[in-house]
């Protein structure tokens, strides 16, 4: 691939759009933690540590003024309402504040201020938008560089904390009995130093993880464990803050979700009203619209995903890359592709729970009522 | 894609990720605790932070704190060199600050203007 056809390639922007609208909630949150520091910082109540003093301080009393700003801001960037100015102005704001006082200087609020920057560069608002709604007609398709770059930042983040957790006091465990609610009777053992080992090793292996396809399910999981992790076991005094991190540090793992849209086929019993219910679940879901909704009584679909119909009417069917797999199978790999639920879903792929769920599955299938014609209620077997 | 429209992609891919690669080294190097993605990993030095009086007598940091809620820092790993200055100017004003590593109980002095 030459470097014009890298940088002339177009991706689906729709998960760029999931993950702007993540992140504008998680800035929302974010403004209560900043009125906070902000207005502990211009009390004139704690000892100022301004490494550049020039930077002009907010006016007494404005505090309240640049936390509504950044609210509204906030709100138009989740919405998607002018995303590139409000996206533009909050980067602004950010850095105004990480340049104000070191004291503001949190890896977390210099994160947010990134990912809100790089998803402005890439034209998040183009999909999933009050703007799409409102004025956009242009496809839904963005430049595949602008999606690279979140993903990488999000790997260089973990490259480097693991890095730097790499050395004896870490390991030791001294900022696991330090930072997190661990009891004091447990300080001192073996247990400390093999949470920090296994923290930091958790960091190298997403770092790289992310990005071999066979490794990324295993990476969402192991993600989503630190992180829910990090925020059950922290001291009180970071939960707030821990809380808004990981959901924005774990929204641009959407971008991993690499899968075109309308790549994926699922076929269902569209005589069913029990499966009916299931298929408006997962469309209420399918952000990215990975998945085309086929119902098992089009011939020619099946013929196309090499489905008979007696299979078809027994089992949910999901067809992609050549491969077609139905049941609780099915369902799984449909969960691990919806925005709600990839984070979690290949989970259900650890032994024992494919073979209770797949059992569980077909005796709901056996029992499901079915409306046939839109009039009767019956169950499946009297359907057959 | 215009040419104008690739310089300017690749300029802002290549410098973006130049950037995210050496700004935490760099400030790794320095000695700073901040933008270097370090979470938690106590690699660099803690210090505790003495306030020494003109009738000699010293109070650390922490203990004007605890006792007046004053002084609250949000951060707990603020660069002592940054801090230093403001430290200077409290009431009742200081002579000198010490700065100590609680790692290495080495200690640095500053003497207030």
């Amino acid at each position: 691939m030459s470097i014009r056809e890298f940088f002339s390639a177009e991706t689906s922007a729709r998960p760029l759009g999931v993950a702007r609208a993540v992140v504008g909630f998680v800035v929302l949150l974010r403004a209560a933690i900043q009125y906070h520091l902000l207005g502990l910082l211009m009390s004139g109540y704690i000892v100022r540590a301004k490494q550049f003093p020039w930077m002009p301080d907010l006016p007494a009393g404005w505090v309240p003024a640049f936390i509504a700003a950044w609210m509204l801001l906030a709100v138009c960037f989740a919405v998607g309402y002018h995303s590139r100015l409000s996206g533009g102005l909050l980067v602004a704001m950010f850095a105004y504040q990480l340049a104000l006082d070191e004291n503001l200087q949190w890896s977390n609020s210099y994160f947010m201020m990134w990912i809100i920057l790089l998803l402005t560069v890439a034209d998040s608002g183009c999909s999933f938008s009050l703007d799409r709604r409102l004025r956009r007609k242009d496809p839904q398709q963005v430049a595949r560089w602008s999606t690279l770059l979140p993903r990488l930042q999000l790997s260089i983040v973990y490259f480097y904390s693991w890095i730097f957790k790499l050395n004896p006091h870490f390991l030791a465990g001294e900022s696991i009995e330090r930072a997190t609610r661990l009891p004091g009777f447990l300080h001192g053992t073996w247990l400390p130093s093999a949470v920090a080992a296994l923290t930091a090793g958790i960091e190298c292996f997403v770092s790289f993880g992310l990005w071999v396809p066979s490794l990324r399910r295993a990476a969402f999981v192991l993600g989503m464990s630190l992180h829910t992790a990090i925020f059950f076991s922290m001291d009180r005094a970071h939960t707030a803050t821990m809380f808004t991190f990981g959901l924005n540090i774990l929204a641009p793992y959407l971008l991993f979700l690499e899968q075109a849209p309308g790549s994926r086929l699922i076929i269902w019993d569209d005589d069913c009203s029990f499966c009916r219910r299931w298929i408006a679940f997962f469309r209420a879901f399918d952000w990215l619209a990975i998945h085309r909704f086929e119902g098992s009584s089009k011939q020619d679909v099946l013929r196309q995903a090499g489905v008979t119909p007696q299979e078809a009417d027994l089992e949910l069917k999901v067809a992609f890359e050549g491969r077609t797999l139905g049941g609780f199978d099915a369902v799984r790999e449909v969960l691990c592709v919806l925005p709600i639920s990839f984070l979690w879903a290949p989970l259900l792929a650890i032994p024992p729970i494919p073979s209770i769920g797949r059992r569980l599955y077909r005796r709901v299938a056996a029992r499901r009522n079915c409306t046939v014609s839109g009039a009767v209620n019956a169950p499946l077997q009297a359907k057959r | 894609m215009s040419r104008m429209r690739l310089v300017a992609s690749a300029t802002f891919f290549f410098l973006y990720l130049a950037v995210q690669m050496a700004v935490p080294a760099i400030q790794y190097v320095r000695h700073s605790n901040t933008f270097r993605w370090s979470m938690f990993a106590e690699s660099g030095e803690r210090h505790d932070i003495f306030l020494v009086y003109a009738d000699g007598s010293r109070q650390s940091l922490a203990e004007i704190r605890n006792r007046t809620g004053r002084n609250r820092l949000p951060r707990s790993q603020v660069n002592p060199a940054t801090l230093r200055n403001y430290l200077c100017s409290e009431t009742p004003k200081p002579v000198r600050i010490i700065v100590r590593g609680v790692r290495t109980a080495a200690e640095e002095q500053y003497a207030c203007p």
